[in-house]
């Protein structure tokens, strides 16, 4: 099972980024208002999240929600 | 017996090359050595035979099968001094592969009398050691060994040696020329040489700081920091970081959107037709009168990150500036969302610790977010080029 360590990259890119850290992954967190992440903050996540599963998540375009990242990482 | 190049495993005499270029019946204008004395060998043949040939990188490159066909000579040289005179009197060209302004490797031709025009010849260079870091087969590396070999002195090889028996080897030189990347390897600056009387960085940017930590490793030198290019040759130098452009450069360098040109007439006619030649390299005018320049970075290495114009060589440099810091680069990676993410490879000083979040912690005191790398990864060895400088 993949979201332990979906939750500890996205908590490693809130922290760096001194952002307030999320306890779970709640499917219906917008990355952007909720999460409050900026276009960089992403890119370093998606870095992240490549890095860590190989997985482009925005090869198929925008992903905006906490659920969407975590179906990308999980069907593949 | 008067040594011509000295590595760990040999010592090679000035009688030991005069032998082997009389014994060497054949040349190739296209030859991969392997090790440099066979680098040496070619290379001289091609001078005293007045050709137009091309210098392969042997120290990083993997070993290959020569790509030209041998072409028969026959040398006759009497003694050493015999050998500079046939030097200096060769009208061969030399092909050297250089980064170029644009970042891609071109081979760029130039007459031997240009890399002989700058050769200090000194009685007091005689029988000297000239420490050797640079590769053979670039610009640097070609302009030391004719250098040492037109005052008859001796090269002491320090490429691809460790901090160890850097050290040891430097006890035995008087001379030093080497990239900044070099220099950094004796780090943490906490011995001293005291032979060495002059120390030349060349190559690369340096920074003030670096010079003032080679002040404690080298006190009896004298400092120089020189600026050239594989184009132009070396140029100008100085003892800091500022370069006051000499009077014989008056009206041969200009600067066009923070790059510095060269007049066409600093410039082998192999690479350019245009009245003013791109360097590549971004510069700031410190003083109008007497005019002085200081360099910023290469061109090339500018990224564009979420709409924002960086330089990852003076983010590199703001990251050199923490103590725990010996080593830094840092690299784009391509990004859809916003351009560039800038990623950096840290080495620390022996028995540092510093975490990422730390030295994040760090940046973001005075580097605004886009030039912030959001990556970083501690590692024990930066990758260093061909050309002895850090890679991008």
């Amino acid at each position: 099972m993949k979201d332990p360590k979906i939750l500890e990259i996205v908590n490693t890119v809130l922290a760096n980024n001194d952002l307030p850290l999320i306890e779970t992954l709640d499917r219906g967190f917008d990355l952007r208002n909720d999460l409050l992440l900026d276009s960089i903050n992403l890119a370093e996540l998606t870095v992240r999240i490549e890095d860590e599963f190989g997985i482009d998540v925005f090869e198929d375009g925008l992903i905006f929600t906490i659920g969407e990242l975590m179906d990308k990482i999980n069907k593949a | 017996m008067v040594v011509f190049y000295k590595s760990k495993e040999l010592a090679f005499s000035y009688d030991d090359l005069i032998r082997m270029l009389n014994e060497t019946k054949s040349f190739q204008l296209d030859y991969q050595a392997i090790g440099f004395i066979d680098f040496a060998l070619n290379t001289l043949v091609g001078v005293l035979t007045h050709q137009n040939f091309i210098l392969n990188d042997y120290l990083f490159a993997p070993p290959s099968l020569s790509k030209s066909e041998n072409i028969s000579v026959n040398i006759n040289l009497e003694d050493l001094t015999d050998l500079i005179t046939q030097i200096k009197s060769s009208d061969a060209t030399i092909g050297i592969y250089s980064s170029g302004s644009e970042g891609s490797p071109k081979l760029i031709y130039q007459p031997i009398a240009r890399f002989l025009k700058s050769v200090k010849v000194s009685e007091e260079y005689k029988n000297t050691n000239w420490a050797f870091t640079y590769n053979p087969s670039h610009s640097a590396g070609i302009q030391m060994m004719f250098q040492t070999l037109l005052n008859q002195a001796c090269l002491v090889a320090l490429q691809k040696v460790n901090r160890t028996s850097i050290y040891d080897l430097l006890e035995k030189c008087d001379y030093i020329s080497a990239t900044p990347t070099f220099y950094r390897m004796l780090a943490p600056y906490n011995q001293e040489v005291e032979r060495v009387k002059n120390v030349t960085l060349n190559g690369e940017k340096s920074t003030q700081k670096l010079i003032e930590d080679l002040k404690l490793v080298f006190p009896n030198a004298k400092m120089r920091n020189i600026y050239g290019s594989t184009e132009a040759g070396p140029l100008m130098s100085s003892d800091s970081i500022d370069f006051i452009v000499p009077s014989r450069l008056e009206g041969k360098f200009q600067v066009i959107e923070n790059e510095l040109h060269f007049h066409q007439s600093l410039v082998s006619n192999s690479v350019n037709s245009k009245e003013w030649y791109p360097s590549g390299d971004l510069v700031e005018i410190v003083n109008e009168h007497p005019f002085t320049i200081r360099f910023i970075s290469r061109k090339s290495r500018i990224l564009n990150v979420a709409g924002h114009n960086v330089n990852p060589q003076q983010v590199e440099e703001y990251i050199l500036t923490h103590p725990s810091v010996l080593e830094a680069q840092v690299l784009a990676k391509e990004h859809k969302l916003i351009g560039n993410l800038l990623t950096a490879h840290v080495k620390l000083m022996p028995q540092e610790i510093l975490s990422e979040k730390d030295l994040l912690s760090y940046l973001k005191k005075t580097l605004p977010a886009y030039k912030i790398p959001r990556i970083i990864k501690f590692t024990d060895d930066i990758a260093v080029g061909r050309t002895g400088k850090k890679s991008i």
